[in-house]
């Protein structure tokens, strides 16, 4: 799935171990969600919604 | 990418290591440089550098990679081979040097066993422990693609030892294929996220 996890970050000067730290998972975690080969489940799309202060929705873009 | 590349490099020097130290055991097994009661202390020696090796080995090439829980699973992935290694001696010692019979036969058979089944809660725990979702993920797949191999080499296996075409199976060796497989299939699966 799509996402501007990668954007969002870089806005904020954040490295991909800055936003692993935030959001309590491993760098490679990071990687693969912004990569969008792994979906998060609803709490950890939740989590990143709060951490960014958006919508779910406005961070991942449904292909459909 | 060159980073990626020194790292292919120190992990396959990392396995020609474990492969080198695997040999001597065969080596002691063969020569018979070491007899009687020394060789399973030899042997027991062996292990313990080994599972150091593995142990601090990953430790230094994963660094930075590795989480609370992780570390915790494999503390605790030591204490239950270190214990089967024990175990499995003190066993085999048994059974070669008393005339065992009943029930007593079969606890001291199937002791090494307890420490296995030990190792499969410790992978339990690890699975329930772990908070970050995406390592579980990789891990259950993983898993079942260890659970595919050994599926697939016990049924090959079974069916040509049905026909007599090799001897059966060695059952114990299920579960370290099993753990192997599990293993090596975990980078091909953390590259397809990348």
């Amino acid at each position: 799935m799509k996402n501007r996890l990668k954007v969002l970050r870089a806005e904020r000067d954040w490295s991909q171990a800055d936003l692993a730290e935030r959001l309590e998972v491993s760098r490679q975690t990071v990687n693969a969600l912004e990569t969008g080969k792994y979906d998060p489940s609803l709490p950890l799309a939740f989590k990143i919604a709060r951490l960014f202060g958006q919508p779910i929705e406005a961070i991942f873009q449904d292909e459909a | 990418m060159s980073e990626e590349k020194s790292t292919w490099r120190k992990w396959a020097l990392f396995g020609a290591g474990a492969v080198a130290l695997s040999a001597i055991p065969v080596w002691l097994g063969l020569s018979h440089a070491v007899k009687g009661v020394a060789l399973p202390i030899a042997l027991f020696i062996w292990f313990v550098v080994y599972l150091a090796y593995v142990f601090f080995g990953t430790a230094r090439l994963k660094a930075g990679q590795i989480g609370p829980v992780m570390k915790r699973y494999r503390r605790r992935l030591a204490v239950a081979l270190m214990s089967y290694c024990l175990v499995l001696m003190g066993s085999i010692w048994l059974l070669h040097r008393m005339d065992l019979s009943g029930p007593l036969l079969w606890i001291v058979a199937a002791a090494p066993a307890i420490p296995i089944l030990g190792v499969l809660v410790v992978m339990g725990l690890y699975l329930k422990e772990e908070p970050d979702e995406f390592e579980r993920a990789v891990h259950v797949e993983a898993m079942i693609w260890g659970l595919g191999v050994v599926l697939a080499v016990t049924t090959v296996w079974g069916f040509l030892s049905n026909a007599n075409v090799v001897p059966a199976p060695p059952l114990f060796l299920v579960f370290p294929l099993f753990c192997l497989s599990w293993g090596l299939s975990q980078p091909f699966i953390r590259r397809r996220y990348q």
